[in-house]
């Protein structure tokens, strides 16, 4: 087990590893082995208390203006005439900034500190192309031509060799710019049906599993070494699949029908299953509200917060090491659209929840008269990745956060505790 | 006396540049297939016989249409149909998906199908998506007529369609309320790229001039040209200017999608998306360049620049470089194994099976969020989850484990040799050659063996003597050899 897993910086004054350990759990732990060239690795997993990060990207560009909203703001009643939200409708509001309705199911996180809003982030410079912003934000080293997303750089930090586990997505198995990279990650829509062909029957398994693990060896390249990582997926998944798939804990419901509750819903089966995961990615498409903000964002922010607060509930004891963080590629533009919508805006707003987070709004807001905005949009005054960085140095203090986030100027805002 | 080529012990393979150029233009090469490859004398001379399209016979494949009647129906019935609650809008999608599934498994007219699901993938609207999903088909079928003509066709024929308004909401970009999210994508996506230097004026001005194309959303998805809409004035994009002084603005998109079509940026962002669909992830700059040259100096024309890239030596040394995506993958099982889908009239229809097959494996057709249509690098696609899954679906495939109904399922008298006994090496080899078009490996062979627990020199003395579970083993064994997942 490396070190950093031992940090005792959960919200336990006793380590959890350490109680695990006293309680004769420990034995949970496993061996999986696989090969990286021609070199054969083993790597000792199992029971950890590791803090975990997960990532929610809010695919299409959130309107952040309408999830944190900036209620003493005259231009923003004037420039969305038909879609801002009125000031007596907003949930928590202080002087500045109140939450959309439909955060009412985040209600009791919100009350016990648990959850920060953060304004006016965004990236260093504009850029209205969902798919070069979302690679640029997910990439986070505009210094570099490598394609090696800062989650991968994040483990790639921790560990001396980063174990298959610790950084995955779930709820898509394409791999997210923000993955890519050295450390081996992977990405599944569930833990499901994750078992080698006739897992049934042991003796056949085997036998075929070897005759497969020889031809993929042989073949090497980007296919050989997705073989070999499969074969080794499916010895660690037959571990987590009980814990998985058993389903949310009594009493937890996520939506129906909500592609984020059921990836939510692994995401914490997984977590629950203690095999060593550091950072999870997850998706939550539909943000792009070019026509009908109104309603639209009212399911979206909706589905968010209850697929959320079942989310912490499912956690269980766990949640004390769990934060999450949600992230989208750009904010709306101030003032609204044709379509009673909103087009690519700048500036956005960020959500951080859960473990460490000391609740609030936080902004160094900018404004929005005319002279503040960036070519009439929401101005950006925090990098969202000083957000990161200070999610990341409190939740996971061993990690060298200038490698993940290379040559950014850090400028705390205090969310964290 | 069978003239099938499985009628042999050793089956003949086509020469490997005829099977790399079959492979990549197709959606699977089965028997008849590699059959039409040999009649037309060469790998390039069966591509020019695709060209022709119109000279193939496909009645198979044009008989889907018939499986998914409301397909046809007017958008303004389809939409009467979702209010009353008789369908959805994920209905017609699904029906949709089915539909193109079933027409990539059954086509004779490969290249063809093959360029439409390529330009489906770029110009790309998802299934059932409310907005769109009473004009996809009709989508569809502009798509696939001009999927072998030229660019510039393509783009007059999409940007403008009710579908694409729907989408990508120019339906409601009007002069007194712009919405910029199609003439954004326009540039962005499918004409000249990033990389062009546009910039938001430039932006606002692709907006602008693309007022005026109603869609009645959500009243009777009725489709018209309102010329009260239309924003007139001076646009600029780019190097491209229009006094746009008529309140009829369709000959100045004309020439504003004609002017995108043919700027070399455009060219050079085509050119690569084509060479990563049908060379490799990492197309080099000069053979984009030449596939560039060729569609500029064709005037956009499609089957000019597909024939630079067939001839192009990077193009012919990337043998088996692709990983075929997860819908790629279920089709060139469905065509090799020779199950043809043969009607939907229930969920336990192929038709309708598959579809879950590649949402298991990680793609659902047509149901990409974004509207960049689904990744074509192939590294995307191969993640050891995807890898575990396909290997579990070539097995359920072989077996029909799902138990599909309406599908053809040849007997396998008929896809075995003709002479006995043959050695489990031999039937190893014969299927390789059939199933993969060329010799099955030791290590192949040997995994076998071992799965059945028997000697490669086994004698079996009958095609009777094959049972269901050793003809499974082998098939699927086949199948999940790495160059089983690559074209």
């Amino acid at each position: 087990m490396n070190p950093v897993d031992d940090c005792g910086c959960g919200d336990y004054d006793v380590s959890r590893r350490s109680l695990l350990k006293a309680a004769g759990l420990a034995s949970m732990a496993g061996v999986a082995t696989s090969m990286f060239g021609d070199v054969l690795t083993s790597t000792v997993f199992g029971a950890s208390d590791a803090n975990v990060l997960v990532v929610i990207s809010l695919r299409g560009g959130a309107d952040g203006l309408s999830m944190m909203v900036p209620h003493a703001e005259e231009a923003y009643y004037t420039a969305r005439p038909t879609t801002a939200i009125a000031k007596n409708a907003l949930l928590h509001a202080d002087s500045t900034f109140g939450l959309h309705p439909s955060f009412a199911p985040l209600g009791p996180m919100w009350l016990l500190g648990q959850v920060a809003g953060i304004h006016a982030v965004g990236l260093p410079a504009p850029n209205r192309s969902h798919f070069e912003a979302m690679e640029t934000l997910e990439d986070a080293d505009p210094g570099s031509s490598a394609r090696i997303g800062w989650i991968n750089r994040m483990v790639s930090g921790l560990a001396e060799s980063p174990d298959v586990f610790d950084a995955m997505q779930i709820g898509d198995t394409i791999t997210p710019t923000s993955l890519v990279g050295p450390a081996p990650t992977i990405a599944t829509e569930a833990f499901s049906d994750l078992a080698m062909p006739f897992s049934k029957d042991p003796v056949m398994r085997q036998r075929v599993s070897d005759s497969l693990h020889a031809q993929y060896a042989a073949q090497g390249g980007l296919i050989g070494e997705a073989g070999l990582g499969a074969i080794t997926l499916a010895g660690r998944a037959v571990a987590i699949s009980g814990s998985v798939n058993a389903g949310p804990l009594a009493g937890v419901l996520y939506p129906k029908y909500s592609e984020l509750g059921a990836a939510l819903s692994s995401t914490a089966g997984l977590i629950r299953a203690n095999v060593g995961v550091k950072a999870v990615a997850v998706d939550a498409g539909g943000w792009d509200h070019h026509v009908d903000l109104g309603y639209r964002v009212n399911d979206t922010v909706k589905d968010l917060a209850l697929c959320l607060a079942a989310f912490f509930l499912d956690l269980g004891l766990d949640a004390g090491r769990v934060t999450v963080v949600t992230l989208s590629e750009f904010g709306r533009r101030l003032k609204e659209n044709g379509s009673h919508g909103v087009d690519h805006g700048y500036g956005n707003a960020v959500f951080a929840l859960g473990a460490g987070v000391n609740g609030g709004f936080y902004s160094r807001w900018p404004g929005l008269s005319a002279g503040t905005q960036v070519d009439g949009d929401l101005a950006v005054t925090t990098d969202y990745r000083s957000v990161l960085t200070e999610i990341l140095r409190a939740r996971f203090p061993a990690l060298d956060t200038s490698k993940v986030f290379p040559g950014i100027s850090y400028a705390p805002l205090g969310f964290m505790r | 006396m069978s003239t099938r080529a499985s009628a042999a012990v050793t089956p003949a393979v086509l020469p490997s540049t005829w099977q790399h150029i079959a492979n990549r233009f197709s959606f699977g090469v089965d028997e008849s297939l590699a059959a039409s490859v040999r009649s037309a004398g060469s790998a390039n001379a069966w591509l020019r016989s695709q060209f022709a399209w119109s000279t193939i016979t496909d009645t198979r494949s044009a008989e889907v249409i018939s499986w998914y009647p409301r397909l046809k129906d007017s958008p303004s019935a389809a939409w009467a149909r979702v209010k009353a609650d008789e369908r959805s809008a994920w209905d017609y999608g699904f029906d949709f998906a089915c539909y193109s599934m079933a027409r990539k498994i059954l086509s004779r007219r490969q290249v063809k199908e093959v360029m439409a699901d390529f330009w489906s993938n770029l110009l790309y609207i998802p299934m059932g998506e409310d907005r769109s999903f009473p004009w996809r088909y009709s989508y569809d079928s502009v798509i696939r007529s001009r999927a072998l003509t030229t660019y510039r066709s393509l783009l007059r024929g999409t940007i403008v369609h009710p579908a694409m308004s729907g989408w990508l909401n120019n339906s409601s970009n009007t002069r007194s309320g712009i919405n910029e999210n199609l003439g954004r994508e326009l540039l962005e996506l499918y004409t000249v790229g990033r990389p062009s230097g546009y910039d938001e004026d430039d932006v606002k001005n692709s907006a602008r001039l693309l007022t005026g194309f109603s869609v009645r959303v959500f009243d009777d998805f009725a489709a018209s040209y309102s010329r009260a809409d239309h924003y007139r004035g001076r646009v600029r994009i780019l190097g491209f200017t229009h006094a746009n002084s008529s309140s009829d603005g369709r000959p100045a998109v004309n020439a504003y999608l004609d002017y995108l079509a043919r700027h070399p940026a455009t060219a050079k962002r085509i050119a690569r998306r084509l060479c990563v669909r049908f060379v490799s992830d990492t197309p080099s700059s000069s053979l984009v360049n030449a596939v560039a040259k060729t569609y500029l100096s064709s005037d956009t024309d499609i089957r000019a620049t597909l024939w630079t890239i067939a001839r192009h030596p990077e193009f012919l040394a990337a043998q088996r470089k692709k990983v075929r995506t997860p819908v790629e993958d279920v089709v060139n099982v469905a065509r090799v194994l020779g199950m043809a889908p043969t009607g939907s009239s229930s969920g336990e229809s192929f038709a309708q099976k598959i579809i879950w097959m590649c949402n298991n494996m990680g793609q659902n057709p047509y149901t990409w969020p974004r509207p960049d249509g689904f990744p074509e690098t192939s590294s995307t696609w191969t993640s050891p989850a995807r890898v575990l899954r396909s290997w579990d679906m070539h097995y359920n495939l072989a077996g029909n484990w799902w138990g599909s109904q309406e599908v053809t399922l040849p007997a396998r008298a008929d896809q075995l040799p003709t002479q006995w006994p043959c050695t489990l090496g031999q039937l190893v080899d014969h299927q390789s050659r059939m199933l993969l078009g060329r010799a099955a490996s030791g290590q192949l062979r040997a995994a076998v063996a071992s799965a059945l627990n028997l000697p490669e020199t086994y004698a079996v003395t009958s095609a009777a003597k094959v049972t269901d579970w050793g003809w499974v083993v082998i098939r699927g064994a086949v199948l999940n050899t790495p160059e089983g997942m690559l074209r």
